[in-house]
């Protein structure tokens, strides 16, 4: 089985056209499981045309503190021990917990001399197995303005691996992020490749580099595509020249097509509708998805 | 003074390009403004502005380092950490696998012996820079470290008084609505939610909405590349409607092939020169902001 993970520095590249056509193609010829690890806007499904919601799960994983004032000295050491920010004081050196901004570490009630604090549950998020035309996809949402994103993709990468051994995918697809943080080295960490989405812009070249900085501590192989390389094609030589450097292969460019933006507005994968359509971005993408198996050695 | 939050959910709608032509705007109309580049994972303002940026300071967290002559191996350090960043067996000395360590310091705080000792560890650099009257501040998580979210809160609790000491402080953020999102919401007057006219940007304009609801923030939406074809832009005015309690403006920016154009060379101000339409809009959004600087 080989995992895909499709990410970019910068945002709005185009993960999520690229990660729904390559599940598509792929489900042509063998059976293939997505996971959309964009889990604070997850897209995928409806980039693959929605399906049957065959599983939800809340998930509380976590937990926050709480403070219990009757036993609270207002001694203020939890403030002081925090290193998140997640306790403020109020007027009368009154604590307050920031559920957002705690991690559940403990050093709070650690420190407390009262035991006046107690930890509740908290919600991390909800996951959906849905079963799409074109294989199980996993989906998951943060709970609003959480911590947590990256142990939400765990999951979602335990599930969709249970679901690939079921239903004996040859492929896992994952949609990532945008950006380094811990969702996207949850991504890539156990990927067998990594799709590095840009633009020929500076912006997107300077996430590019970024982003390539983690695929490579985590030594994985990665190729790069250009997407809407025709809006600044001397940029592409830029781009190219980089990979040149830096070891990333093109696996290939895509041009810019309002088709795809048309595709999400009516609801119908990008790559269909960019086929019916005649775009050159279908050739182009599945000239992308024969380069990446060649990576593969598949 | 106002402290204005750039958002908006789904990546690549425009964020960072708005938070720059507002600077540049209400700079002009000579009203102090100070940009904060917080979308630290991939921070390109300086890029979109031509500003030379200069290194200002290192955002580190805290970093166990185990004195092997003092542990004796109890083990409450490994049992206690949240991350499960330290392994070891009874009697033996812990060993740390870093890259799961949050920087929380409990470790060090059940330790009967006094053996962890408080090293640092660089986790973001925070750079500044100023022109033409804009100035600007920008907080870059290195690559490999996982603690985005608690960072954005570092950096940002770090230039609380900064940010109030200007008329305008534009706080561009990262993409999601996640707890990075939340710590630049929390600290703004208004924020300005930037989307575009497709099922996706409206699906994460509804989290992003939800989240400012939540927390009790007023919303100006701003519909980028408004006059796509399709049917899209229906999906974002429902999702509107449905917040329409919270919304307080709403301006649509017209798609312009130049301003990708311009765009791709980082060329903002001339396109601000050269486009109307595109200006117009921006030019509204700027008066909404001193409108709402009045009322503050």
């Amino acid at each position: 089985m080989y995992r895909v993970a499709v990410v970019s520095g910068k945002g709005g590249t185009g993960k999520t056209f690229i990660a729904s056509s390559l599940t598509i193609l792929i489900s042509q010829g063998s059976s293939v499981v997505s996971i959309d690890a964009d889990v604070e806007a997850p897209d995928l499904e409806i980039a693959l045309g929605g399906g049957d919601v065959i599983e939800v799960k809340e998930l509380y994983e976590g937990r926050v503190a709480e403070v219990s004032y009757e036993r609270c000295f207002r001694c203020l050491k939890c403030a002081e021990v925090c290193r998140f920010g997640a306790v403020s004081v109020l007027e009368g050196n009154v604590p307050v917990i920031d559920k957002y901004l705690c991690e559940g570490c403990g050093a709070c009630s650690i420190v407390c001399p009262s035991g006046a604090i107690s930890y509740v549950p908290s919600k991390l998020g909800t996951m959906k197995v849905v079963r799409t035309k074109f294989g199980y996809l996993v989906t998951a949402s943060l709970d609003l303005g959480r911590r947590g994103s990256g142990h939400l993709v765990e999951l979602e990468k335990s599930r969709g691996l249970e679901l690939a051994k079921e239903s004996d995918a040859k492929f896992i697809v994952l949609d990532g992020p945008p950006g380094i943080g811990c969702p996207l080295i949850a991504t890539v960490v156990d990927a067998d490749y990594v799709v590095i989405v840009t633009e020929p812009t500076p912006q997107a070249l300077h996430g590019l580099a970024r982003v390539a900085e983690v695929v490579k501590f985590f030594g994985k192989k990665f190729g790069v595509v250009i997407n809407k390389f025709d809006v600044n094609e001397e940029y592409c030589t830029l781009v190219e020249k980089w990979c040149k450097e830096h070891g990333g292969s093109i696996l290939g460019s895509l041009p810019y097509d309002r088709c795809v933006v048309e595709a999400y507005t009516r609801v119908t994968p990008p790559l269909l509708y960019c086929k019916e359509r005649k775009s050159p971005c279908f050739e182009a993408m599945v000239s992308i998805y024969e380069n990446l198996l060649r990576d593969l050695g598949v | 003074m106002v402290v204005v939050c750039v958002s908006g959910g789904k990546g690549g709608t425009g964020k960072s390009t708005i938070a720059c032509c507002l600077a540049v705007l209400l700079s002009r109309m000579k009203f102090s403004v100070l940009l904060v580049d917080a979308d630290i994972e991939n921070p390109v303002d300086h890029l979109v502005l031509g500003i030379s940026r200069e290194l200002r300071s290192e955002i580190s967290s805290f970093l166990p380092e185990i004195d092997s002559s003092k542990c004796i191996g109890c083990l409450k350090c490994v049992l206690s950490c949240p991350e499960h960043a330290l392994i070891g067996l009874k009697g033996s000395v812990p060993k740390l696998m870093e890259e799961l360590c949050n920087g929380c310091g409990v470790c060090k705080l059940v330790c009967p012996r006094g053996a962890i000792v408080e090293k640092q560890r660089m986790v973001a650099r925070v750079w500044v820079g100023e022109k033409n009257g804009i100035n600007y501040i920008a907080c870059e998580l290195l690559p490999g470290v996982k603690q985005a979210h608690a960072v954005t809160e570092i950096f940002l609790k770090s230039i609380e008084e900064q940010l109030r000491s200007y008329n305008f402080a534009i706080i561009d953020t990262i993409p999601g609505a996640g707890s990075s999102v939340y710590s630049c919401i929390k600290r703004s007057n208004v924020v300005i939610a930037v989307t575009e006219p497709t099922p996706l940007g409206a699906h994460d304009l509804d989290l992003l909405l939800q989240l400012c609801e939540r927390i009790d923030r007023k919303v100006i939406t701003v519909l980028n590349r408004a006059d796509l074809p399709g049917s899209g832009k229906d999906y974002v005015l429902a999702t509107v409607d449905k917040f329409k309690h919270i919304v307080i403006g709403y301006v649509e920016i017209p798609y312009l092939s130049e301003v990708v154009k311009y765009y791709s060379k980082s060329d903002v101000l001339t396109l601000l020169e050269k486009l109307q339409p595109f200006k117009q809009p921006l030019e509204k959004l700027a008066e909404l902001l001193i409108e709402i600087s009045r009322k503050v």
